[in-house]
């Protein structure tokens, strides 16, 4: 992924893997580059192996309540929960855990909203 | 004129009744003028660039006054034979919370209340460091003052989307784990914040200051 646009690329697949479309439709929308288009399809992979409940709630249950060390980031490093954050049905109960985290932790705070901030303009352009 | 040594200069400034305070204090500011002005000018900068209209140079020097303020009152707190390397980091700390203290409510304010024509009110602009204690002044501030309200961690969460980092109001209700919440309780959640600031004495002391 690259590192400047990492919070566009990953929104972007974040939309694209919502709307169901397909990579080949939404191509025609958006304008993919080949590495995104590849990067599109390994979290479509990721996405396919979280499955079951029990992952999903694990993920969550990991969530430290306090801040990220310097350099990582818990939305940036950890693709996997993000996937299970915009794109799988979150059982309540775990929800708070995730907003205290990113309340307490100003760099995962920016990230997330930087990532939904693509995802939603990603997104509208997909449904249009 | 003899020139104080570095351990002389910060006895002398913090000895209100040694005979050569004044003359410290008027060297202390020619050797560190420089610095403190550095310190101050970037921080204000950071926050004047937001709330535009306001004239930079005034701002710093009132500032530099606050820093003088507060270093009368608080310079016997540095331990001399730590250096000078250190004081230098000591005086550059000591001008960041003096500025953040003085502006930081101003921006605050800003970003609470709607802008007004004249002056225009960005978050983008304010630097990552700056943002990050105003953040973490906001974050304490209201949970401190909430706790035990249901739904404070949601509210600061959506507050901070919307106002702090300009996100619109579908996009927030569009959060994914936000199920329930339309560009209506963004709204509402918003005021709740902005009424829990307005209501902070510690808030209101600050932003009287």
């Amino acid at each position: 992924m690259n590192k400047e646009n990492w919070h566009l690329e990953l929104g972007q697949a974040l939309a694209v893997l919502k709307a169901k479309r397909g990579v080949e439709a939404a191509r025609e929308v958006l304008s993919l580059s080949p590495s995104q288009e590849n990067y599109i399809n390994e979290l479509s992979q990721a996405f396919k192996r979280l499955h079951t409940k029990a992952t999903i709630s694990a993920l969550f249950a990991d969530i430290p309540l306090h801040m990220c060390r310097v350099n990582q980031s818990l939305i940036r490093d950890n693709v996997e929960l993000v996937l299970a954050i915009f794109l799988c049905e979150i059982p309540g109960k775990d929800c708070p855990r995730l907003l205290k985290h990113l309340n307490s932790c100003f760099h995962c705070e920016e990230e997330f909203a930087e990532v939904l901030r693509e995802y939603h303009k990603q997104l509208q352009l997909l449904s249009d | 004129m003899r020139r104080f040594s570095f351990e002389e200069l910060i006895k002398h400034c913090v000895d209100r009744q040694s005979p050569q305070h004044n003359a410290a204090w008027r060297q202390f500011y020619d050797d560190y003028k420089g610095h403190i002005y550095k310190c101050v000018g970037e921080r204000v900068r950071d926050y004047n660039n937001s709330l535009a209209n306001r004239d930079p140079g005034k701002l710093t020097d009132d500032n530099v006054l606050i820093v003088l303020e507060t270093l009368r009152k608080k310079l016997g707190n540095f331990r001399v034979k730590e250096g000078e390397k250190k004081f230098l980091r000591y005086l550059a700390t000591t001008s960041c919370n003096a500025v953040n203290q003085y502006m930081r409510p101003k921006y605050i304010s800003g970003m609470v209340d709607p802008p007004k024509a004249d002056q225009p009110f960005s978050r983008k602009k304010i630097g990552k460091n700056t943002a990050f204690e105003v953040y973490d002044f906001l974050i304490r501030t209201l949970r401190r003052s909430n706790s035990g309200k249901g739904n404070i961690e949601r509210d600061i969460h959506i507050f901070y989307l919307y106002k702090m980092n300009g996100l619109s109001q579908t996009a927030v209700a569009g959060h994914p784990c936000m199920e329930k919440v339309n560009p209506r309780i963004v709204e509402v959640a918003t005021a709740r914040i902005r009424k829990s600031l307005k209501n902070n004495p510690e808030f209101i002391d600050r932003l009287k200051s």
